[in-house]
């Protein structure tokens, strides 16, 4: 569903916040970039507006730790997902980024004032800004598309399903640049799933291709992220209605006489450690967590 | 207290096929492995009787250690074939403990025996459709008993084996313990495969269709909060892995049943399954045991009449 939001709008809000000046700290050569040219108009502003804010190259730069090749582009795809292909490049999509600005609010102010940032709505008790539903979800889409590669790169084994574990490993690693940043991007991120399942539900929630499809649905996005969080950080407990919330002790953990469940966030923290840590580079790690990605 | 939506296992549904057949079961000597412990817990409810006596007569817990026996685990794991706690075993359901036991209750083989390998009766030319409970057209009663009851046992295996193996995890649990099941149910030959699966499909199917009537065909969004998938993509997610498997044999089920987009991804998904089991699984598992178990006869001519 399409709302009245300008594209341009909001894509400079995603880029605003998330570019940077490239680092010679944490140049490297493993990641190469791509801005692919859009057949259809309407995506034009999109990429130029990524590439005069350097967004390929802060991804880049956000990922140089990884020591293994990858090729990460923008791309019209003719739907907001590209399928992962085996060693392929990681996809963003220009219809995922339209995606995001479609389903949220339209603009109240049609000139907003950069001092007073508009909020959208809440999650949980939490209030969350456009800057925040806009940026949480393009870099978790970036880092659950990036997870699908580095699984493949690497030959991790994943068991569950793969979107799953990217959606799993995505909301990991936002943890991992402290506080502030997990607390914008996690409720970011919910946000716009929240809003997107709420205008998508109705339509296709017993059709048997979307329950069929290699992704979980929304919703289940939605509890995803969650779950990770709650794992974290219990303060986004707050965030679920908890007599439906039955999955509540893998989110947490539990430990009761000689039964002991391990948290969701506890499992994928090991098995990064176990599998993707060791082919990455510490010292350029320790650059990037302290790195302030997404300024305030 | 690792909970599965409905449940099941292979040793009871076949028994519950098999009324008297004294002189199966043969578990070869050298499958023995002491880290495994196995319980018939007699029933108080005087229904799960005939359960109870068929299974342990056909030594089929027994079968099952054996099964597992090349696994070098590094915790001791119970077998447990049991009435239960109603707050837990009724539903039905099995589940793992999180302690080592894996709890397989009856209510689960009385659900499939009574519930969902049951002809219910349709119109003509009435249509099987999501919301059709009970046995699938094209699906026989032994199929579908014998291949539920194995999936859900599998499953609560593969839970035992993800906590006393330590195995680093990054997706979602529930769905890893089903990617096991199928796995293995893939590994003793087509026609073990194929029964296995369709009552697998058959059962989530019917588990599906029993929310969808409840619901008024709604699917709520506490089900997709749940640690579990939907009913009906487990059922998607077992076929799909069968597929990716063998196309072949799989061909006509997987066009009946799977869309079309989710079929050109099996292969993948097969692929996926079978390097997690490689990688985390395999180097605990004794190869030369593996080769006598592979030589087993999970199933036998009696079990799909």
């Amino acid at each position: 569903m399409k709302r009245t939001i300008t594209a341009s709008a909001c894509v400079g809000v995603l880029i605003g916040l998330i570019a940077l000046a490239p680092s010679q700290a944490l140049a490297q050569q493993n990641i190469a970039i791509v801005y692919e040219q859009p057949k259809k108009a309407e995506y034009g502003p999109i990429l130029d507006r990524l590439r005069k804010r350097k967004v390929l190259e802060t991804l880049q730069q956000f990922l140089s730790p990884l020591q293994f090749p990858m090729t990460v582009k923008t791309a019209e795809c003719g739907a907001p997902y590209a399928p992962y292909k085996a060693r392929g490049p990681i996809i963003i999509c220009y219809e995922y980024v339209g995606l995001i600005e479609s389903v949220l609010p339209g603009e109240k102010d049609p000139v907003p004032d950069p001092t007073k940032p508009e909020t959208l709505g809440r999650v949980g008790a939490f209030p969350v800004t456009r800057e925040m539903a806009t940026v949480g979800p393009f870099v978790q889409h970036a880092l659950h598309e990036t997870a699908l590669a580095v699984f493949d790169s690497l030959e991790v084994p994943v068991w569950g399903r793969l979107h799953d574990a990217a959606d799993y490993s995505a909301a990991f690693l936002l943890f991992q640049f402290g506080d502030d940043i997990a607390r914008k991007t996690i409720l970011g991120t919910t946000y716009f799933l929240d809003q997107w399942d709420a205008v998508t539900r109705q339509g296709q929630i017993t059709d048997v291709n979307y329950l069929g499809d290699i992704r979980p649905t929304v919703r289940q996005r939605y509890y995803n992220v969650l779950c990770i969080a709650i794992g974290k950080k219990a303060s986004f407990l707050s965030f679920v209605d908890l007599p439906s919330f039955s999955r509540i002790f893998h989110c947490q953990g539990l430990v009761a006489g000689q039964t002991t469940i391990t948290s969701d966030y506890d499992k994928v923290r090991r098995a990064f450690v176990a599998h993707i840590l060791p082919h990455v580079d510490k010292d350029k790690l320790t650059k990037v967590q302290n790195t302030m990605w997404i300024p305030d | 207290m690792i909970r599965i939506t409905a449940a099941g296992a292979l040793a009871l549904a076949i028994v519950c096929l098999i009324p008297r057949s004294p002189a199966m079961a043969q578990t070869p000597p050298a499958l023995q492995n002491d880290m495994i412990v196995i319980r018939y817990n007699q029933p108080f409810n005087a229904k799960y009787k005939p359960i109870y006596d068929r299974l342990k007569e056909r030594k089929l817990l027994e079968q099952f250690a054996a099964f597992l026996s090349p696994i070098k685990l590094r915790g001791r794991l119970e077998l447990s074939l049991e009435e239960g706690n109603p707050s837990v075993c009724s539903g039905p359901n099995s589940y793992y403990d999180g302690a080592g036991g894996v709890h397989l209750c009856y209510s689960w083989f009385d659900f499939m025996e009574t519930q969902v390998a049951v002809e219910r009766p349709r119109a003509p030319n009435e249509p099987f459709t999501a919301n059709s409970l009970g046995l699938m057209p094209g699906f026989t009663r032994s199929e579908v008993m014998v291949g539920g009851a194995v999936s859900v046992i599998l499953h609560e295996l593969g839970h035992a084996l993800f906590h006393i193996q330590n195995i680093p995890l990054l997706g979602r649990e529930e769905d890893g313990a089903d990617q096991i099941a199928a796995l293995i149910m893939l590994q003793f030959g087509p026609k073990v495969a194929l029964t296995s699966i369709k009552g697998a499909y058959n059962a989530w199917h019917h588990m599906n269709a029993v929310r969808l009537q409840r619901q008024k065909g709604e699917i709520r969004p506490d089900q997709e909060a749940d640690e579990h998938s939907i009913d009906i993509q487990r059922a998607f997610n077992f076929l799909c892995i069968a597929y990716g498997k063998d196309p072949v044999i799989f061909k006509e089920l997987a066009e009946q049943l799977l869309p079309r987009a989710r079929r050109d991804n099996c292969a993948d998904e097969y692929k996926q399954t079978a390097l997690a089991f490689r990688k985390t699984l395999l180097p605990d598992v004794d190869q030369a045991m593996m080769k006598e178990v592979l030589r087993m006869e999970i199933l036998r001519p009696e079990d799909y009449k």
